[in-house]
C-alpha cells in the first residue's frame, strides 16, 4: 500500500516539475535556516554545560554603588576567596583567576625561542578543584601548588614540546610582560582541552603563588575572577546573604583607608558594595559585567531566533499547503475514483501524508545543501562557528528526523483532509470547482506571510536608519583619521619626548594625552560641589587630559578657555562641559571655584584643593547614544606630569598607513618589549554599536530569507491560478483584452492581498520597532515614509512575482488555450 | 431479489422552488439481469444510478439492497455494502492518471487489503481475459478512448461484484469502440453478472433485457 502511494507521488513529482522544485526548494530553505537557528541556540544554551559539579560552581561578583549610579563588575577584590571560604562552611572550595593580560598577549622564551600566547592567567592552587577537567600528564597535587609552576592544556603542550607527555618538568621563562616572577616556570601538569563553548578557556595556567601581591590583604580593588564551589546541598542565598556581614568584619578597615572617610559617611553618601552569585551555567547567556573573559551570549537573541526559526519555517509550510490545497482540483478526480473504488478516507489521509512525507524528506536532503551553503553567512552574522560536522551529532540527526516529521505532517495534514473530504459523486460528475475551495485560507495565509515579511522589512529599514542616524550623528567630535595608541603609562616620564616625536611624522598633525577617549567606558566616576554650596554635588564622569585634547578632538568651546601651557597654574583648574555647568547651577561658570572629594585631585594629606572652572566646551556624545549625554569634568594631566593610558594621534591628508607604521617605529623605540598596540578612535565609537550592529545583519539576512521564502509561495500560487484562468484569458483576448489589461486583472487579487498584509504590519511594527529604539536616548522617528517604503518594496516584489506568470500568460496565443477546453 | 427501490424522491430547492431529480421511482432488479435506463440529457438517468450505486442519497422513499435497509444505514456502512457489491463504470473513464493499467486495476483489491500474491493473481487474469496483458505498463494517456474504457470495466469487475452500474460507458467513443465495449457487457451478463447501464442510444439500450424510460426524474414507461 505505502509502495502504492510513494510510487504516485513520485510520479506526481516528476509529472509538475516545477511544482516539485518550488516546494522542495521553499522548504529546504525554511529547513534549512531552522536547522541553522537550532544549532545556534542549542550551542549558546548549552555553555558550561559540559562541567562536571558544574552545578554547585558559582562566581562571586558585585554590584559597586556610587552615588547615583551603579557598575557592575565580574572581578571582585582578591581576598574574598579566601576569606569567604574560612567563614562560610556552605564553601567547599574557592578559586580565582586573574586575567592580567586582559586578553592581551603573553610572551615567553623557550630555549631562546620567543613566543607569543593567548589565554594566559594567574590561578589559584584550588583551580582544578572547583573547575574539575581530565589530568593528562603530571599530578593533580603538583598542578599549581608551587610559586613558578604552570598548567597547560594539551594543545599549548603540543605547540611547544611535541609531545604532551614531555612537557612536563620543561621550563620556559616569562618576558616582558610587566610581572613577576622573573623566575623560569616549571610546568607542572597538562590537562585536557576544555571544549569550545565555555564562558573562559585557557592555553596556559600560571600559579598565583608566583606573585607575591595576590596574597596581599584588599578588599576594595577589583581584580580576580571568584569562583566558589558550594556544598551539594548549600543554599546560594543563604551564601549571598552572609556577603554583607562579611564586608562588616574584614574590609571596612581597608575602604575607610582608601576613600579616607569613615564607613558610614561612604555608604550615607551613597556609596555601597553589593556582592552576589552567579550559577555558572548561566554565566554566558545572562552575565554582561565589566570585566568579563569575553563577550556573552544573550537570551533576547535566542529568543527572537528562535521566533524567526519558527515564523520562517511556518512560512515555508504555508507554502506547501497553498500549493497543495490549491491543485488539489488535479487531485479531486483520483480522490473521487479511489473513493468509489473502495477506499476509505483514513486510507486517502494517509495517502496525502505519505506524499507530504516524501517531500519533506528530499526537502531536508537539499535543507542540508542550503545549509552548507549558508553556513559562512550565518556565522558572519551570528558571529559563532558552526561547523558542517555539527549536523552529524546524534541531536542534529534526530533534529533533522523530527524536522522532516513535523514539517511533513504540518504540511501534509490539511490538504489530506482536505482532499480526502472530496464527495466522489461531485468530482466525478465535473461540476467541481476546486478553486473556490479552500480560497479564503489560501488568501489568509499570504496575508500571514506577507504580513512577516512587511514587519522584517519596516524592522530592517528602521534598524538600518538609526544605525546610519548613529554613525552619522553630530557627536561633537572628530571621530575620523585619529589612531588611539594604547598602553602609554609605560612612557612614563618619556611621554613627552615620544609625543614630540610622533608630532614629526609626516601627516600628523595633532597628539593628545588622555586618561580617556569618546566610546570607551573608562572615564571615572566623580562629584563636584562649588565652594559655596558643598552640601549639594554635581555627579558625573571625570577625565585627565593633556593641553592639545580639545583641539585633537576638535571640540567646541563655548566660553573661557582650554588648557594651555601658558598658564602654568592649569595643574589647579577644570574644563566643563555644558550639561555639567547646567547641573551645577550656576551662572557665569568661568572663574567659579569648585572642590571634589576625590583622594587623587586633593592633597595627598586629605586636604582640599579649590579648582577654578577656565572653559565649557559644548555638550559632545562621550558615551554612547544609547545614554543621555551626562555631566563632564575635565582635569589637567600636568598634575600628573602628562603621563596617561592612551595618546590620541590625528592624521591628516591621505599617508595614513605610512603615518601609522611610523608611530609604530618610534614605539619600538621607546619600548622594546611590548608590543605596539592601538585602535581607530571611529572603530571604538562604532563598538559600542555591535549589538545593533549585529541586529541589523540579522534583520537584513532573516528579512531576506524571509520574503524569499513567501515569494516562492506566491510563484507558485500565480502560476496556479494563472492556469487555472488560461480559459478565461483566451475568451477575454479574443475579445479585445490588452496584454497589461490581463496582466492587471491576475494581478488585482494578490496586489489587494499584500494592501491587507501591510495594513496588519504597520501597528505590528510600529509597535515593536518603537520599543527597540526606547534603547537609544538619541532616536530617529520611526516615521510614516519607511512603512510606505517598506509597503512599496513588498507590492514590488510581490508584483514582479506574480507578474512574471502573468506575463507569459497574457502573451500565448488564445487559440491554444481555448483549444484545450 | 438484488435490490429493490420504492418511491424515491430526490429533489433541490433553488431559488424558493423545488425541483425534483427524481419522482417517485421503483424499481425491482433481480440478480442476472441487465437493465438499460433512457432518457434524454437531464431526465435523472446519472441520477438514479448514482442513488442505486450509493454515491448520492435521496429525500424520501425506500431503498433495499440484498434486505438491507439503504435508506436507514449509516455513511460508512454503506460505503462497505458499494465497494463490496458494486462496481462502476465511467463515461470518461476515471484513471488515475499517475498509475499504469496494471496499477489501475489493482487499486480495488488495494483498499481490500488483499495479499500481493492473490493480486498478482488477480489482475493477470483480467489483463489475460480483456486481451491487454502487452499494455499493463503503459499509463492511461498512451491508451485509445476504447482501450481506457477496457481498463475501466476491468478495474470494475476485479473485486467480483454482483452488480456493475455502467453511466454511459461509450459515451466518448466511435461506434466500433462502442460495439466492442455492449458486446462484453453482454458477455458479463451471460456470466451472471447483473448490469444497470444509463445511455442515449437506442442500439445500446437494446443490449438490456430491460429498458426503463425517464422523463424529468421520473419513469415514464408507459408511455412507450
Amino acid at each position: 500500500m505505502i509502495k502504492n502511494y510513494l510510487k504516485i507521488a513520485w510520479r506526481n513529482l516528476l509529472k509538475r516539475k516545477s511544482y516539485a522544485i518550488i516546494n522542495i526548494s521553499g522548504l529546504a530553505l525554511g529547513a534549512a535556516i531552522c536547522l541553522l537557528i537550532v544549532l545556534f541556540i542549542k550551542s549558546e544554551s548549552s555553555v558550561d554545560s559540559w562541567r562536571k559539579d558544574g552545578d554547585h560552581v558559582y562566581r562571586m561578583v558585585l554590584d559597586r554603588i556610587y552615588p547615583g549610579r551603579q557598575t557592575s563588575y565580574a572581578i571582585i577584590p582578591q581576598s574574598f576567596a579566601k576569606t569567604v571560604k574560612q567563614e562560610l562552611p556552605e564553601v567547599e572550595e574557592s578559586t580565582r583567576i586573574f586575567n592580567f593580560l586582559n586578553n592581551g598577549t603573553f610572551q615567553i622564551n623557550i630555549d631562546d625561542n620567543k613566543y607569543e600566547e593567548t589565554k594566559v592567567f594567574f590561578a589559584d592552587p584550588s583551580f582544578f578543584k572547583v573547575f574539575k577537567s581530565n589530568l593528562l600528564y603530571g599530578s593533580e597535587e603538583d598542578a599549581l601548588s608551587k610559586p613558578n609552576s604552570a598548567v597547560l592544556n594539551e594543545t599549548t603542550a603540543k605547540k611547544y614540546f611535541g609531545d604532551a607527555s614531555k612537557a612536563i618538568g620543561k621550563l620556559f621563562k616569562q618576558e616582558g610582560n610587566n610581572i613577576e616572577p622573573n623566575e623560569p616556570i616549571v610546568v607542572s601538569a597538562v590537562y585536557e582541552d576544555w571544549p569550545e563553548n565555555s564562558h573562559f578557556n585557557f592555553n596556559m595556567l600560571i600559579s598565583s603563588l608566583s606573585n607575591q601581591g595576590f596574597e596581599q590583604e584588599n578588599y576594595v580593588g577589583f581584580s580576580a575572577h571568584t569562583y566558589l564551589l558550594l556544598n551539594k546541598n548549600a543554599s546560594p542565598e543563604k551564601v549571598e546573604s552572609s556577603f554583607p556581614g562579611i564586608i562588616q568584619k574584614f574590609a571596612l578597615g581597608d575602604i575607610e583607608r582608601q576613600f579616607a572617610t569613615s564607613y558610614e559617611k561612604f555608604s550615607s553618601a551613597g556609596n555601597g558594595y553589593k556582592y552576589y552569585l552567579q550559577p555558572l551555567k548561566d554565566i554566558y547567556l545572562t552575565s554582561h559585567l565589566e570585566g568579563e573573559f569575553r563577550v556573552n551570549g544573550n537570551k533576547s537573541t535566542l529568543y527572537i531566533f528562535g521566533l524567526v526559526a519558527f515564523f520562517i519555517l511556518f512560512i515555508a509550510c504555508v507554502n506547501f499547503i497553498n500549493l497543495s490545497t490549491a491543485r488539489s482540483s488535479e487531485r479531486a478526480r483520483e480522490v473521487g475514483v479511489r473513493k468509489t473504488f473502495g477506499s476509505e478516507k483514513k486510507a486517502l489521509i494517509t495517502q496525502f501524508i505519505t506524499e507530504s512525507f516524501l517531500i519533506s524528506i528530499l526537502a531536508m536532503v537539499v535543507a542540508v545543501g542550503f545549509f552548507a551553503l549558508l553556513l559562512p553567512i550565518f556565522n558572519d552574522i551570528s558571529g559563532k562557528e558552526l561547523q558542517m560536522s555539527d549536523l552529524l551529532s546524534v541531536n542534529a540527526i534526530l533534529l533533522l528526523i523530527t524536522f522532516t516529521c513535523i514539517t511533513g505532517v504540518l504540511a501534509g495534514i490539511y490538504p489530506a483532509f482536505i482532499l480526502s473530504s472530496f464527495q466522489p459523486i461531485e468530482v466525478l460528475r465535473g461540476k467541481f470547482k476546486s478553486g473556490k475551495r479552500g480560497k479564503a485560507l489560501r488568501s489568509g495565509l499570504v496575508v500571514f506571510q506577507f504580513s512577516i515579511s512587511v514587519i522584517l522589512i519596516v524592522c530592517t529599514l528602521i534598524v538600518n536608519r538609526q544605525m546610519e542616524f548613529m554613525t552619522s550623528e553630530q557627536l561633537g567630535f572628530k571621530k575620523e583619521q585619529t589612531v588611539i595608541i594604547e598602553r602609554t603609562d609605560l612612557l612614563g616620564e618619556n611621554t613627552r619626548a615620544f609625543k614630540n616625536e610622533l608630532k614629526a611624522i609626516n601627516g600628523v598633525s595633532k597628539v593628545s594625552s588622555a586618561s580617556a577617549l569618546p566610546g570607551m567606558q573608562n572615564y571615572f566616576g566623580i562629584s563636584w560641589a562649588t565652594i559655596e554650596n558643598q552640601n549639594e554635588p554635581m555627579t558625573g564622569r571625570g577625565i585627565i587630559v593633556d593641553n592639545e585634547y580639545m583641539e585633537t578632538l576638535n571640540l567646541k568651546l563655548v566660553e573661557g578657555r582650554f588648557f594651555s601651557k601658558d598658564f602654568p597654574t592649569d595643574s589647579l583648574t577644570v574644563v566643563m562641559n555644558e550639561k555639567a555647568v547646567a547641573e551645577l547651577g550656576i551662572q557665569d561658570p568661568i572663574g567659579k571655584r569648585v572642590v571634589t572629594p576625590e583622594g587623587f585631585l586633593n592633597a595627598n594629606d586629605g586636604s582640599q584643593y579649590v579648582y577654578t572652572i577656565i572653559g565649557v566646551v559644548k555638550d559632545f556624545h562621550y558615551q554612547s547614544l544609547h545614554e543621555p549625554i551626562t555631566p563632564l569634568v575635565f582635569t589637567n594631566a600636568s598634575k600628573f606630569n602628562n603621563v596617561m593610558g592612551l595618546v590620541a594621534v590625528h592624521v591628516e591628508g591621505t599617508s595614513f598607513t605610512s603615518a601609522l607604521d611610523a608611530m609604530e617605529t618610534t614605539w619600538k623605540k621607546f619600548i622594546k618589549d611590548k608590543p605596539f598596540s592601538y585602535d581607530f578612535l571611529d572603530e571604538t565609537v562604532a563598538a559600542q554599536y555591535q549589538a545593533e550592529s549585529t541586529s541589523r545583519k540579522v534583520f537584513t539576512f532573516f528579512s531576506f530569507i524571509t520574503i524569499f521564502i513567501a515569494c516562492i509561495g506566491l510563484l507558485g500560487l500565480a502560476a496556479y491560478t494563472t492556469r487555472q484562468r488560461i480559459h478565461e484569458i483566451g475568451v477575454r483576448k479574443v475579445l479585445g483584452a490588452s496584454v497589461g489589461n490581463i496582466v492587471g486583472m491576475l494581478s488585482k487579487d494578490f496586489i489587494k492581498l499584500i494592501l491587507i498584509s501591510t495594513v496588519i504590519a504597520v501597528p505590528i511594527a510600529w509597535y515593536a520597532m518603537n520599543k527597540w529604539l526606547q534603547n537609544f536616548t538619541y532616536r530617529i522617528s520611526s516615521s510614516w515614509d519607511l512603512f510606505v517604503a517598506a509597503a512599496f518594496i513588498a507590492l514590488l516584489i510581490a508584483f514582479f512575482t506574480i507578474s512574471f506568470q502573468a506575463v507569459k500568460a497574457a502573451i500565448s496565443n488564445p487559440v491554444k488555450s481555448l483549444r484545450t477546453e | 431479489m438484488l435490490l429493490q427501490l420504492e418511491g424515491i424522491f430526490k429533489w433541490v430547492n433553488t431559488g424558493g422552488r423545488r425541483i425534483f431529480l427524481l419522482k417517485d421511482i421503483d424499481l425491482e432488479v433481480e440478480e442476472g439481469e441487465f437493465i438499460s435506463i433512457m432518457g434524454p440529457s437531464g431526465s435523472g438517468k446519472s441520477t438514479l444510478l448514482n442513488v442505486i450505486g450509493m454515491l448520492d442519497g435521496f429525500n424520501e422513499g425506500e431503498y433495499n439492497f440484498l434486505n438491507e435497509p439503504v435508506h436507514q444505514l449509516k455513511e460508512k456502512h454503506r460505503a462497505n455494502l458499494y465497494k463490496e457489491y458494486i462496481g462502476f463504470v465511467f463515461q470518461a473513464y476515471h484513471l488515475i492518471d499517475d498509475l499504469t493499467v496494471y496499477e489501475n486495476i489493482e487499486t480495488p483489491l488495494l483498499y481490500k487489503k488483499m495479499k500481493s500474491s492473490e493480486r498478482k493473481a488477480l489482475v493477470a487474469d483480467m489483463l489475460d481475459r480483456f486481451n491487454i496483458v502487452g499494455k499493463k505498463d503503459l499509463f492511461p494517456s498512451q491508451l485509445s478512448g476504447g482501450q481506457q474504457q477496457l481498463v475501466g470495466i476491468a478495474r470494475a469487475l476485479i473485486s467480483k461484484p454482483k452488480l456493475i452500474l455502467a453511466d454511459e460507458p461509450t459515451g466518448n467513443l466511435n461506434s466500433k469502440q462502442s460495439l466492442e465495449i455492449m458486446e462484453l457487457f453482454k458477455q458479463l451478463n451471460e456470466e451472471g453478472v447483473t448490469i444497470i447501464q444509463a445511455t442515449h442510444s437506442e442500439t445500446n439500450a437494446s443490449y438490456g433485457k430491460r429498458i426503463i424510460h425517464l422523463l424529468d426524474g421520473a419513469r415514464d414507461d408507459y408511455n412507450k
